[in-house]
Order: C-alpha cells, then sequence, then structure tokens
C-alpha cells in the first residue's frame, strides 16, 4: 500500500527522482501515483520525502520472507538469500 | 592469480578492520568461477563476496576521478570491473554483507551511515575542507539511502543509472545529472538470468517431493513416480520465461495457468490409454500444487513483486497449493488399489 498526503506535498520532485519503477508523477505540482500496478513498495520514496507525505507499507515481496517474518514470526532473518542477515 | 586483484584479497571479513590504501580493481581468473557460483547459487545464503574498501579502476588513484558507490556482492563488483575498463574511476565498495545492491538496501545494509562511515575511514583519500564530495549512488539504493543525510554532512549524493552497463557512458559525461527516467525492466534478458538459480533453487524442493512419493511407494506399494521431479524443475524453468505472457496479473494465477498447460500431455496419454484415471488425477493435482508454489516462491526471485500483493496472494493461493497436494497423496493412493 502506498498513500500520498497532498497537504504534507511540497512538489520537491524527490519521491519522482528515486523511484526505480517510474511510478510517481507530478500532476499539479503535486505528487501522484501513476502507475500504481508498478510499485513494488521498496520504499525509497517515503524514505526520501522530509515531509513525511507518503506513507508505504514496506516489506519483502516474497513468499519465504512473508513466511518466516510475518507468519512464523522469525524476526531479522530476511528473505533468506544473501547471508541471512535480515 | 594476482594478488592485487580486490576480489582475490584474502578472508573478507578479516579486512574489515584494516584501512589499506586505494587499490586498483583488477579481476583474476578465479573470480569468474565464483561469479559463476555466486549465480548457480544466487538465492543462497552465503554468495562470494568482495573485500570492502576504497578501489580505482585505470592506471593509477586519480582524486579528481568520478566517485561510484556499490555493494559487496562479488558479481556485482566484477560487473562494474568489466564496464569501467579504460576509464579512471573510484569504487567505494560498502560492507552489505555480500548482498546485492537492491536487496541490501531493502535491508538497510546499504545506507547513508555505511557510505559515511567508509568515507570517513578513507578520509585522506576522499575528503578535503574545500571541495564538497560528489558520489554517484545506483539507482536501486534509494530504498535504503537517505539523500538528505548524505547532504547534512557535506556530501552530494548523484543518483546514477539502474544498470552497470550504462555506467561507462554516463561517467564519460559530466556534470552528472540524476538519472531520473532510468527504471527496472524485468525483460525476457532478465528472466533468463533467473531461469537456472530458480531451477537450481527448486531443484531440492522436487527432489524432496520425489522422495516422499518414494516413501509412500515403499509403505502402500502404490508406484513409483519418479517423473514429478523432472516436472517440477520443468515448471520452475518455463515460468520464468513465459512469466509475462502467461494469463492473469498475479503470479500464482500465472502459476495455474501454466499448470492447465502442462496439464494437456497428461489428459493426452489418458485419452491414450495409457494412464489409469486416478494416476492422471494425481499427475493433474501434482502439476497445479508444484506450479502454484513455483509461481508463489518466483516473487522473491522477480524484480516486480509487491509485498502486499505477495501476502495477499499467499494467503489465497498456498492453502490452494496444499490443498492439490493432498489431493494428488489421495489419488496416489487409489491409484494403489487399481494396480
Amino acid at each position: 500500500m502506498i498513500e500520498f498526503d497532498k497537504e504534507k506535498c511540497t512538489g520537491c520532485m524527490v519521491c519522482h527522482k528515486v523511484c526505480p519503477h517510474g511510478v510517481i508523477s507530478m500532476v499539479d505540482g503535486k505528487a501522484m501515483p501513476v502507475n500504481i500496478d508498478k510499485c513494488i513498495e521498496c520504499g525509497a520514496c517515503q524514505l526520501n520525502c522530509e515531509f513525511d507525505a507518503i506513507k508505504v507499507t514496506k516489506g519483502v515481496g516474497c513468499l519465504f520472507a512473508i513466511i518466516k517474518e510475518d507468519i512464523l514470526k522469525i524476526k531479522g532473518k530476511g528473505c533468506g538469500c544473501g547471508d541471512g542477515s535480515g | 592469480m594476482k594478488n592485487d586483484s580486490c576480489c582475490s584479497n584474502l578472508n573478507p571479513t578479516q579486512e574489515n578492520n584494516v584501512i589499506k590504501p586505494p587499490q586498483r580493481l583488477v579481476i583474476a581468473w578465479f573470480d569468474y568461477v565464483k561469479m559463476f557460483f555466486n549465480w548457480l547459487f544466487l538465492f543462497r545464503k552465503k554468495p562470494y563476496t568482495a573485500t570492502p574498501g576504497l578501489y580505482f579502476t585505470g592506471d593509477e588513484y586519480d582524486k579528481k576521478a568520478p566517485l561510484v558507490v556499490t555493494c559487496n556482492f562479488l558479481s556485482t563488483v566484477l560487473l562494474l570491473c568489466r564496464r569501467l575498463k579504460g576509464l579512471n574511476a573510484r569504487l567505494l565498495i560498502l560492507d552489505t554483507n555480500g548482498i546485492n545492491v537492491w536487496c541490501s538496501s531493502g535491508k538497510g545494509k546499504f545506507s547513508a551511515e555505511e557510505i559515511l562511515s567508509k568515507l570517513n575511514k578513507y578520509d585522506r583519500e576522499i575528503i578535503s575542507d574545500s571541495e564538497e564530495i560528489e558520489i554517484i549512488l545506483p539507482k536501486l539504493s534509494l530504498s535504503g539511502v537517505k539523500l538528505s543525510e548524505l547532504r547534512k554532512n557535506k556530501i552530494k549524493p548523484v543518483i546514477g543509472p539502474v544498470y552497470a552497463k550504462k555506467l561507462k557512458h554516463y561517467l564519460e559525461h559530466p556534470p552528472y545529472k540524476d538519472c531520473i527516467t532510468d527504471t527496472v525492466h524485468f525483460g525476457l534478458k532478465a528472466r533468463a538470468y533467473t531461469v537456472v538459480p530458480t531451477a537450481m533453487q527448486f531443484s531440492k524442493y522436487a527432489i524432496l517431493m520425489g522422495l516422499f512419493l518414494l516413501i509412500l511407494d515403499n509403505i502402500f506399494k502404490a508406484g513409483f513416480h519418479w517423473q514429478v521431479i523432472p516436472i517440477a524443475i520443468a515448471i520452475s524453468i518455463v515460468y520464468p520465461f513465459l512469466f509475462p505472457w502467461l494469463p492473469g496479473k498475479r503470479f500464482a494465477v500465472k502459476g495455474i495457468s501454466l499448470a492447465a498447460l502442462f496439464s494437456l500431455y497428461d489428459v493426452y496419454l489418458f485419452t491414450q490409454g495409457s494412464i489409469l484415471v486416478s494416476i492422471m488425477i494425481f499427475y493433474i493435482a501434482f502439476i497445479f500444487g508444484t506450479s502454484i508454489f513455483l509461481a508463489l516462491s518466483y516473487t522473491g526471485n522477480s524484480a516486480v513483486s509487491n509485498y502486499s500483493r505477495v501476502k495477499k496472494e499467499i494467503v489465497s493461493f498456498l492453502p490452494l497449493s496444499a490443498l492439490f497436494y493432498i489431493a494428488a497423496i489421495v489419488f496416489y493412493l487409489i491409484s494403489g488399489i487399481y494396480r
């Protein structure tokens, strides 16, 4: 899930610049999702927004990570790829 | 064997606390062997790594050369080394536990803190009071790197290209601008790259399924259908290739579509009188269960999965996959009665 707060958005464009899937565009000087189906919820926009205008349900879109972290509640194990360091 | 290769250095964990002067980036032949194994077992826990630190390409260290930041996944470093051939560039390799740029930034390893920590270690080689330090970040690192954090510390971050193949051309044309329109593509080449690692990853499940059937055969004497192993592996190979063309938006629905395709041959064998109806249903149930499971597990191997949607898919389709496996076992046992 990705949510934009129009009131807080100042139109600085940083979210538009950092998005790796071209999901965000500027409409009337405000950030808006235009390709929401392409959003992978990586959280780059939320992390780099200085005005707290974006909320992303950030997580690893991977079966094994979700089973470990959300179902089995094993925190900090990540998806298992790359050292398992979460 | 060249000792001056960053990637040929001894145990990287021993190097972490030792600050070496900038080293020339050189590839040794066995690094390619390691790169091959990194690819073959792409989703394993302990990939081959490069020693974190400051490196350079070209003849000698040039303080004015562009400074590119990257992870210490060995394959990424080798790729950059190849791409930057003939160019004077500096490479700051972070300690990301051997994880690639995108995954490590998602896991918080590729971060502004890690960049600042590494830059501070090389302050004499990089930092000067008069100038702002310009660093080029891979675009995929921005889910972990807070740009404002770097700016606060007199660092000028520039958003570089997504792919290494564009880097040389980009570096040859200063002043560097943010790569705003550069985006991720999960095309045939990217999917083809995941085919062998996916098949390797899924093979262990396929073998476990085969072993389980062998155990059932020993108990119930219903026959050992070894074909389940190659079928499962074949599904794991075909799915990435056909991914965009399989009907459905969701990973699991695409898995169901592929299962329907695979089941056609099974139905054909039945119509030819080659197999019993219980065996046909056993195989169909197995194919559907396996294809859905593979599709769900491919979410982590792709560049287009989304946490919220994958979570919903797991809730809806993982139980369905389990039900198909239960049905497969039931019809396997029934087939034993009519054997």
